[in-house]
């Protein structure tokens, strides 16, 4: 049996995509899967299961499909990659976690695209690529920062979703209890 | 206890002041699931003289610690809609204590139904 960290895409932001957490873990539990916890509305799982991960995903998706009509992207992790994340975080432990984001990516971004973006000015706001993971840090906050999820992935052509340092905390506690 | 609400027929006179009733609501009975979906990802909820929250997951977690908080009552004594502004004021009644608010809401734009900040006044500190 494995522990997986289950991120989902995009869920319940700006009336989009509306999974209702309490739903889910009902649905996940009924599914077979073990000792499922989810973590506020942004769509964040711990649970247990004998598949291997690609099979939890796909899983996940079809579920997802089947049961909301949506067709939501679904990350899967294991507890030593989502602290390998924690670990590399390449900003200042003084900086505060609730304005730096840890953001997945379902593939390497190319090179050229990275650079590209590397030699853009966003004033205090900055990015960071480490071991395949995209960290930002926005000292100002969100509202005032052109960098969001969406802005990486249309830059980088690539398919992600982030949380911040809180929530990945959150979800390493929950996944070793 | 299911909520009881005292909410004015203008109240629901429109998307946008219907969306601020249905919020108020989903905040009364405790259900963060029901609060967030109006929310933009960059959500800034400042609470005036307490704190200030930053992004939707800070919004999240704050609504699922006080999930536990329902009131009973929620009166809406006025709601004031203009542009990509709202307003709206009242008093949710826990138990015997009662609080009285005065939000006011910043909508992404002015045909938008997503919320980008919320300014609350409450006399009190309420949790």
């Amino acid at each position: 049996m494995s522990t997986y960290i289950v991120l989902l895409r995009g869920i319940n932001v700006s009336g989009k995509n509306i999974i209702k957490m309490a739903v889910l873990k009902e649905l996940l539990t009924h599914k077979g899967f073990g000792n499922v916890v989810t973590y506020i509305q942004s769509g964040n799982i711990v649970l247990e299961s004998i598949m291997q991960r690609d099979e939890v995903r796909q899983s996940i998706c079809t579920l997802i499909g089947e049961h909301f009509g949506l067709d939501i992207s679904v990350f899967v992790l294991t507890l030593q990659e989502i602290e390998e994340a924690l670990y590399h975080n390449p900003f200042p432990e003084t900086a505060e976690p609730n304005r730096v984001f840890v953001t997945f990516l379902d593939k390497e971004p190319d090179a050229g695209a990275t650079d590209v973006l590397t030699a853009m000015d966003f004033g205090p706001d900055e990015f960071k690529i480490v071991a395949g993971v995209l960290y930002f840090h926005l000292p100002a906050g969100m509202a005032q920062s052109k960098m969001n999820n969406n802005f990486f992935e249309k830059k980088l052509g690539v398919t992600a979703t982030g949380r911040n340092l809180n929530t990945v905390r959150k979800l390493i506690e929950l996944a070793k209890k | 206890m299911k909520l009881k609400t005292d909410i004015p027929e203008m109240c629901n006179d429109s998307p946008r002041r219907k969306l601020i009733s249905e919020l108020n609501i989903g905040f009364a009975e405790g259900n963060a699931a029901k609060v967030m979906p109006f929310l933009s990802d960059a959500i800034v909820w400042e609470m005036a003289n307490d704190k200030v929250l930053y992004g939707f997951e800070e919004v999240s977690d704050f609504l699922e610690q006080i999930e536990k908080y329902k009131a009973d009552l929620l009166v809406i004594r006025s709601m004031v809609t203009h542009g990509k502004m709202a307003a709206c004021n009242g008093l949710l009644k826990y138990g015997d204590k009662e609080v009285h608010f005065a939000d006011f809401y910043e909508f992404t734009s002015a045909g938008s139904a997503t919320i980008k900040k919320i300014t609350s006044y409450i006399p009190s500190k309420l949790f």
